[in-house]
Parts: C-alpha cells; structure tokens; sequence
C-alpha cells in the first residue's frame, strides 16, 4: 500500500484491519494475543460532561459516575472566557480518584488559550491540543502548568520522535485512523510507552467493527499507560457489527473471538459502494 | 460575482518516453490529469488543472484530486471567485490537507479573477517579468549513455536547462555527473535531482566525489532530518522539493539553512495562492527558485510560469514543461510553449490558455 500511493494513511486504515482480522482467523487467534497479549483487561472510558446548568450537569456526572466512569471531557475551545468557567466549574464537581480534560479541539486563538491557561492554574486537569499546529500547543505550554495532551498533531512516528525529543506533551491521542492503521499505530504506541507516555486508545470514529479492532488495541496496552479509550459503538444510532467490543462499568473490553471479533451487520451496511476482485 | 457550476474532467496523458525516477525505482508512462472547468454568473470561466505524477512520487493520486472536489464543492458553490483567499479558507475549512485537491480550483479562481480585472494573472499577484523563463528538462535516464542521449534530444528543442534524475547506484551516479560534467556547455544550467533516493551514507559519498564540479542536488534523502544530518559533511548546495510542501516547511528550511534553493511544484503546495507565500519566504531569505507543475498539460506549465514570472530574474532558475513529455495536447497548440528552451508569458487576461473542450471527454462530475 505504501509503494502504491504515499501518505492517505486513512484509506490504509481498513485494508490494515482487514488484513489482521484474516490472521487472527486462519490461526484461530485472537488479535490480541497475535499482538503479545492483554495487558489491560477493561480499558478505562470517560464521557463528555454535558454543557448544561450546574445541577444539571452534576446529575448527570453523578449518573456516569454509578456506571463507573471516572474521567470526564470539557468541551471547550469557542468562548474562552466562558471556557475558564465551565472548567472551574466541571473540575469543583469531581471526586478524588477521577479525572478532567479539557479538549479545545484547535479551538482557541493562541493568546485565547495562554489567558485559559494561566486563569485556571491552580486547577487539576488535562489540557487539550488547544491549538492546530505542535509549535502553537508548545508556545501554550511554556506558560501553562496543566499537563498536555496531544491529539489532532500525533500523526505518526516522525510526530511521536520529536515530542519525546521535546518532552512535549504528557499524554498522546493515538487515533488508529490518522495514525494509518493498527500495525503503524502499535508501532507509534511502543514507542511512546517504551519512553514512558500515556497514550490515549481512539480512532476517529466507527462502528462496531472499528470498537472491535480498538478495544484489541486497546487491551494491548500497559494498564499504566492507558488514560483511557471510547465505546464507539455506543454513540452511533445504526448498527453496522455483531458481538465485538463490550462496554460494561465505565470500561471497554476485547472480544474473546479470533480475528478482530465481529462480523458485519449487512443490513446496517446498506449497499456496495464497490467491488474489486482477482 | 458568484461561483455556478465546477465540471470536472479527467483525461490521460501519456508520456511520449517512459520515465524513471530515483535511479530506476519509479516508472511512469501515462499521468491522469484532472481538469476542473469553473463558471460563474458572471459569464467568465476558468480553468484549473491537478495532475501528480503518478502516484507514487508523493502522496498525491488522480483519484484523489476529484474526491477531494466531491468533498469541497458545496463549501465553494456561491463564493466570489475573485475572492482567492476566501475560497482558500473555505477549502481549507472543508477539508483539512490534501492540498493537491485544492490546487485546480484555486487556479481556475486566479483564471477568474485575471479575466475579470483584465490582467494575466502574473500581473494581478504583483506584476509579471517578461524575461523568458528557461524551462528545464527532465533527464529521466539510467545509464550513462541514455543521459547523454535524452540530454541531447533536449538541446536539440533548444533547452538550455537540466534537471538530471540521479538517486540510484553511488559508483554509476558518479559516473553520470562526470561526463554530464565533461559534456556540459557554458552558461548551461544542470540540477541533479535525487528524488528522495539516497540512504545519508549514499548521498554524502556521490557529493564528496563531485565537490570538484561544484555543482548543486535536489532532495539528496528522504526527510529534512536526513538533509540536516548530512548539511555539515558535504560542500554542495542543495534544492528541497518535495519536502516542501507547506508554509511551515518552507519556514524551517530557511531557518534552519536546510536548502538554498526551492523547487515548488503548485499542485504539491496546494495551488498559486500558497505557492506565493512560500516564494516570499524564500526571497527574503535569500533562497532561489525551480518553479514548476507537478505534471500536466500546457495549463499546469502556464499556472507555474505566471509564478515563477513574478520572482525576480536572477532568483528563478528554471520553470518546466511538462507539455513537452506529453503524446496529446488538450489546448491545440494554444498558450506559452517552448521557443527556444524557454517560455514567455502570455498576455492575455487571466490564465492564458485554455483547453479544448472536446478534447477532455464526457465530464465525469460536475457540480451546481
């Protein structure tokens, strides 16, 4: 694939899963245990804190919090003098034990994002990728003390050299889809881990197929170094898997089927868009 | 001024010889070429062309280009196309990247504007030298005598330019570079353009046992690291090409003394709009500049020539004529094309050329 088109790393992607899913079912293994077995069994998720009034939003946190989540994602990233509230507000609402990020998505403008920085200081969370390019998020991190995460600027291995280089983020958002498929993100993934970063499981999106291929990757990970990852499936309103990832008390968990450990749902796929053949 | 209908066609143009690069690694034989027809209420139309080469020298495809197009056009439909920049953010916003996507649509937008204000696009960015620009050839070729050969079915089409494909075995690139050295003739200009092709080790073995001919290499390796690490060891100056492929890249090659030249390929950057910006930076650092299509028929060359027409003289080295490779012509000997190895700018509003509409086919999108 590489010989054939550089770069497109995201139309590798699923040719990639594809391909181990086969392994994994001519050797009646299951992905993970091809890869070197589970390390993490029930990788941690978080959920989104609701943009809603105070009471509101902490009962919802609370309802989150009885189904075992214990990391939760601010939005922010428009308003940034709205932003500092809703942090300080969404961070006096956690418990010990339980964690806040505040994901600006590129979001801010780069002096917006210092003046956020500096005004919620004293608070206890992780800031965001809060601006487009990895310059910007460090010229953001020289004033700010909130420890870094990294997402939309992890795009592969040159990426992963120079923050550890820099030690310039305390977490990564590997994204198996920006990051050009399972085999090249495991890659990226060791590395970070073998230089003692967290990383955080994720794809862009998907269905169950895709929650079943990152809950493998997932559980291939050092408890220790695994902030969290996501139940993609359990956003979607439209099946497209059977069996495959399962979510249960706040974690994500492999399937224990050889190959990725789903099969399509055909009738949630709709019809062929192509075909090709030998 | 609004944007009504992109109708998007997508040609073949086969090479007239086949062509390798990186010293044998890559073969080409035919390009696919998008053509992009936008129209606007007001009646003016413009013409942008995407052509990589292959798809396997950069991480561009045909396929792409249109998929992009697909992706983009409802953000585009009703903008101003004079409004570069604000198709430009529009694009961007649509979709992040895939800048070679973008580059047929912000050339035809600068054909649309130069129509509109009356002006050859050279002249609306800036104002345009006519001083021909000499265009260089592409030295596609593996042995010895197949340099000398293709070299001289060039000079015999009056080039007076070379951009020598280099990249592959040490001992015999050392032997092309001496005899192209032995043969060449005063005032010509030669580049010896690796591709991307060498290991460090390999690079800095043919560039220490050419020091003597003083003579310069395009993107020796792969990364701007390789290019880096070897910067101290070898006396040759060196062009970056398709490292460079957006505004950032262009900022640290020149603060970090990666090059001393650019060779910007407009569909690579993103198109006309982004390519400026990267001539700036290049000027005021003083880096000189190779500007060329990545491929394509006669409208590619004329897009990167009003560019490179804008560059100071003695800053831009050379331009290209991808036209000149090509079996077919989509434009009936209409635009700027070779006069005595080199092209002159045209004057009339706008792009200057183009197609033959016929000549492209049935459409294969196209979007209102």
């Amino acid at each position: 694939m590489d010989a054939t088109i550089q770069g497109h790393g995201y139309a590798k992607a699923p040719i990639d899963a594809a391909c181990w899913d086969i392994l994994g079912q001519a050797s009646g293994q299951l992905v993970w245990m091809l890869l070197g077995g589970k390390l993490t069994d029930g990788a941690p998720m978080y959920r989104v804190a609701p943009q809603k009034a105070t009471d509101e939003t902490l009962a919802e946190i609370q309802r989150y919090r009885e189904a075992g989540y214990r990391q939760f994602q601010i939005k922010v990233g428009s308003d940034w003098a709205a932003d500092i509230a809703r942090i300080e507000a969404d961070v006096a609402l956690l418990k010990p034990g339980e964690k806040a990020m505040a994901d600006a998505n590129q979001g801010w403008r780069l002096d917006n994002a210092i003046r956020v920085a500096r005004a919620t200081a004293g608070l206890d969370y992780i800031l965001e990728q809060p601006r487009q390019t990895y310059e910007e998020c460090q010229q953001v991190r020289r004033v700010a003390t909130q420890p870094m995460k990294l997402d939309e600027c992890v795009t592969g291995m040159v990426a992963a050299q120079r923050i550890v280089a820099d030690r310039g983020a305390e977490i990564c958002c590997l994204k198996i889809l920006n990051l050009c498929g399972l085999s090249k993100t495991r890659r990226v993934r060791d590395f970070l881990v073998d230089n003692r970063l967290p990383v955080v499981a994720e794809d862009s999106w998907g269905g169950e197929i895709a929650s079943a291929k990152l809950s493998n990757f997932a559980t291939l990970t050092p408890e220790e170094y695994l902030q969290n990852t996501s139940d993609l499936m359990n956003y979607n309103t439209r099946s497209t898997g059977l069996g495959g990832a399962r979510a249960e008390g706040g974690k994500l968990y492999a399937p224990d089927v050889p190959g990725l450990g789903t099969t399509p749902a055909f009738e949630g796929l709709g019809a062929l868009v192509a075909s090709y053949a030998l | 001024m609004k944007i009504t209908c992109i109708t998007v066609f997508q040609v073949d143009l086969p090479l007239e010889h086949p062509y390798w690069l990186s010293g044998g690694r890559l073969k080409f034989e035919v390009l696919d070429a998008t053509l992009v027809k936008v129209e606007t209420d007001a009646g003016i139309t413009g013409w942008g062309q995407g052509t990589p080469w292959g798809h396997t020298y950069v991480p561009a495809h045909g396929p792409g280009i249109r998929a992009g197009i697909a992706t983009m056009a409802p953000f585009i439909m009703g903008l101003d196309p004079r409004r570069v920049l604000v198709v430009e953010r529009a694009m961007d916003l649509a979709l992040p990247g895939h800048l070679y996507a973008k580059s047929p649509i912000d050339m035809a937008c600068w054909d649309i504007a130069g129509q509109a204000a009356g002006m050859p696009i050279a002249d609306l960015i800036g104002g345009g030298s006519r001083t021909p620009r000499p265009i260089a050839s592409s030295v596609g070729a593996n042995t010895v005598e197949e340099t000398r050969e293709v070299m001289e079915r060039y000079r015999a089409r009056g080039y007076g330019a070379h951009s020598v494909k280099i990249g592959g075995d040490v001992v015999r690139e050392i032997s092309r570079i001496r005899d192209v050295e032995s043969i060449r003739r005063e005032g010509e200009i030669v580049l010896y353009d690796v591709n991307r092709g060498w290991t460090r080790q390999q690079a800095l073995r043919v560039m220490s046992a050419t020091e003597d001919f003083n003579v310069m290499f395009e993107q020796p390796c792969e990364t701007f690291d390789d290019i880096a690490a070897i910067a101290g060891k070898h006396a040759a100056p060196v062009s970056v090409d398709e490292t460079l492929v957006t505004l950032q890249d262009a900022a640290r090659i020149a603060r970090d003394g990666l090059a001393e030249v650019f060779g910007i390929k407009l569909n690579r950057v993103g198109g006309l709009t982004k390519a400026a910006r990267m001539r700036d930076i290049a000027l005021a650092h003083g880096i000189d500049m190779f500007v060329m299509a990545t491929g394509g028929s006669v409208l590619a060359d004329t897009e990167a020539l009003h560019l490179a027409a804008t560059i100071p003289d003695a800053n831009c080295h050379a331009v290209w004529a991808c036209q000149d490779m090509l079996t077919v012509d989509i434009a009936g000997g209409r635009g700027p094309r070779n006069i005595k190895g080199h092209l002159h700018l045209p004057e009339e509003p706008g792009l200057g050329v183009h197609p033959d509409e016929e000549a492209l086919g049935d459409p294969v999108a196209v979007y209102s």
